[in-house]
C-alpha cells in the first residue's frame, strides 16, 4: 500500500512537472511562410524558422544567406509562390548574421528585386526545431 | 496524517523534479525559470530572463523578445540610407511589462549571436534601450 502510494505521488509529481513545464506564453498562429507581392514587383516575405520546421506541409520554407558577395534571401509560400531577393549591403547582412535557428524573419524587396529590409525576431514564444 | 501525505507528495515530487532536471544527462544544467522586470522609481530598469525557461515557465503570461529590423536604401546623391529598429519586451508573472526601443545600430549588434534558448537581458531608461546582455551557456535549458 505504501509503495502504491508513493508510486502514484511520483507519478503526480512527475506530471506536475511535465504539465507545468509547458505553461510559458507561445506564438499561438501556425507560423507559416506568408509572401506578399506587391503591383510594381516589390513585396514582403516572412516565417518562423522553427514552426515552419515542425509544420506538416511540404513546399514552404524560408530563408537568408550571407557572404562577401552580400545576402541572398528567399521563401516560397505553401502555395507554391517562390520570391527572392539579394543585396550587397553589408549592414543588411548584420540582420542575416543575426539570425537563430527558431528565430522569425522578415525580408521587404523593391521593384528591382534589391532586398531593403532584414528583420530577425527571437522569442520565448518561437518554437525550436524538433526532429 | 493528510499533511504527512501531501508532504511525502511535496518530497517526491521535489525528487521527480530533480530526477527530470538530472535525468541520465551529465552536463550541468540550469536556467532562470522566470522572466524578472525591475522598474525603478525614476523610470529605468531592466529585465531579464532567458528564453528556454521562460517557455518552459510555469506561468502563461511570461514572455521574452526582441526584434530587430534593419531597412538599407539609396539617396539621391546614391548613398546607402540604413535605418535600425530594435524593440524588446518582457513580460513576468505577474503581468507585469517592461518595453523599450532604440534606433542605434550598436544596440542592435548587440543581439547578435542570441540564439533559440540564450539569456536576455535589456536595460532601458524611460521607453529608450540602454543596454542588452546576451549570455550563452551549454548549462541554459532548451526550449520544451
Amino acid at each position: 500500500m505504501k509503495i502504491k502510494n508513493s508510486m502514484a505521488a511520483l507519478a503526480l509529481g512527475a506530471a506536475l512537472i511535465m504539465g507545468t513545464a509547458f505553461a510559458g506564453s507561445k506564438f499561438t498562429g501556425n507560423g507559416s511562410v506568408v509572401v506578399t507581392r506587391n503591383a510594381d514587383g516589390s513585396g514582403t516575405a516572412s516565417g518562423y524558422l522553427g514552426h515552419v520546421y515542425n509544420a506538416p506541409t511540404t513546399l514552404e520554407f524560408i530563408a537568408c544567406q550571407k557572404s562577401n558577395f552580400g545576402i541572398y534571401c528567399q521563401a516560397k509560400s505553401e502555395a507554391n509562390v517562390h520570391v527572392a531577393c539579394s543585396s550587397n549591403s553589408a549592414f543588411l547582412a548584420n540582420g542575416v548574421g543575426s539570425l537563430s535557428a527558431d528565430a522569425r524573419l522578415t525580408f521587404k524587396w523593391d521593384a528591382a528585386g534589391k532586398c531593403t529590409n532584414i528583420q530577425v525576431a527571437h522569442s520565448s514564444e518561437f518554437q525550436d526545431k524538433q526532429g | 496524517m493528510k499533511l504527512s501525505i501531501h508532504a511525502t507528495r511535496m518530497g517526491l515530487a521535489v525528487v521527480a523534479a530533480a530526477l527530470c532536471a538530472t535525468g541520465a544527462l551529465a552536463g550541468a544544467r540550469y536556467g532562470l525559470p522566470s522572466v524578472t522586470v525591475v522598474k525603478n522609481a525614476d523610470g529605468s530598469g531592466r529585465a531579464y530572463g532567458t528564453l528556454g525557461g521562460t517557455r518552459n515557465s510555469a506561468f502563461p503570461s511570461e514572455k521574452l523578445s526582441c526584434t530587430v529590423s534593419r531597412t538599407s536604401s539609396v539617396n539621391l546623391a546614391g548613398s546607402e540610407v540604413k535605418t535600425t529598429a530594435v524593440v524588446c519586451t518582457a513580460t513576468d508573472k505577474n503581468r507585469v511589462t517592461a518595453t523599450c526601443v532604440s534606433n542605434k545600430e550598436e544596440i542592435a549588434d548587440l543581439l547578435n549571436g542570441l540564439s533559440n534558448d540564450g539569456l536576455l537581458e535589456f536595460s532601458f531608461t524611460g521607453a529608450t534601450c540602454m543596454s542588452i546582455y546576451v549570455y550563452e551557456s551549454s548549462s541554459l535549458e532548451r526550449k520544451r
